[in-house]
């Protein structure tokens, strides 16, 4: 495993295309607009299984090396235990720098994209997880008085229906920002 | 905002303050249990279990906060891919509305042409 594996668009690369007015674009799919969050399923399932992996290595030395009455006998459940810690924090490591390596890509593609804008190119892109224009795809629960995208914290496990013409001029959540 | 709602939406920063909450709380009781005992083989166990698990806690708030921070640098990349997004349909929009107005403008023109012939032709 490497570390490029871990975020969604960690392999990203810009490459001169004759057709693009800035001469650049993003070989693979705009991933901050399409992707909720910058982390990609592999890189949750990496860090939480270096995480597990840590805090039951660190309980099993603990649970091995209490009952012990020398400090001899216990040092190597210490050093298991302080290796077990460091496989934790990997995981942690290993997350927040996949996290920064999207973000990272986020922003060069953005940047890209800006440019590709200004010098009259097209930017082709989905908004995969953005509700279109107008009120499609909004909702609100019964006393609410702003409308939430249908994955706002805000209605999660609440009951909700689709925003309707009936509820024009109601302001967007502060939250979600449908 | 109440202190629910606060919760719910910032969820990764409470659980971060929390955990380094937690981390700090068990560190001293760690050293509260430590401090007192005269052997190593009897210090040990807080060792790992106090002074670890308070390296685990702590992580994982930093961690926590880290993760919060980086989902709000993306959702602001979303957003200003979106307004770009939106920017584009702008333009597009305007660009078609002028073509089609240059081509109706055209269209004018040529049949006020052929008016203006036809007008030609019944004069002579």
């Amino acid at each position: 495993m490497v570390l490029s594996d871990l975020a969604p668009g960690d392999d990203t690369t810009y490459r001169s295309d004759g057709a693009s007015a800035s001469g650049y674009r993003p070989v693979r799919a705009r991933e901050y607009l399409t992707a909720r969050e910058p982390w990609s399923a592999r890189s949750g399932i990496v860090a939480a299984a270096l995480a597990t992996a840590g805090a039951v290595v660190v309980g099993v030395c603990w649970y091995g090396g209490s009952d012990l009455r020398t400090a001899e006998d216990q040092a190597p459940w210490l050093i298991g235990s302080v290796i077990g810690t460091a496989v934790f924090a990997l995981g942690g490591v290993l997350w927040v720098i996949a996290g920064f390596r999207s973000v990272r890509h986020g922003m060069r593609q953005l940047a890209a994209d800006k440019r590709e804008f200004a010098l009259g190119g097209r930017i082709t892109g989905s908004r995969d997880h953005a509700p279109a224009s107008g009120h499609a795809g909004l909702v609100i629960a019964s006393g609410m008085v702003r409308t939430h995208r249908p994955d706002c914290l805000l209605v999660l496990g609440k009951q909700v229906r689709a925003v309707g013409p009936a509820d024009d001029g109601l302001e967007g959540c502060g939250v979600c920002l449908p | 905002m109440d202190i629910l709602k606060f919760v719910r939406t910032q969820w990764d920063r409470t659980g971060a303050v929390v955990a380094i909450l937690g981390g700090l709380l068990v560190l001293l009781l760690g050293w509260l249990g430590t401090s007192d005992t005269k052997y190593v083989a009897q210090q040990i166990p807080y060792v790992m279990s106090g002074g670890l698990l308070a390296i685990m806690l702590l992580t994982i708030g930093a961690v926590l906060w880290l993760s919060a921070d980086l989902r709000d640098e993306w959702r602001e990349l979303s957003e200003q891919g979106e307004v770009l997004l939106a920017e584009q349909e702008a333009r597009d929009r305007m660009i078609e509305e002028r073509v089609a107005q240059e081509v109706a403008r055209q269209l004018g023109a040529a049949r006020s042409g052929v008016s203006a012939r036809s007008d030609v032709a019944v004069h002579r």
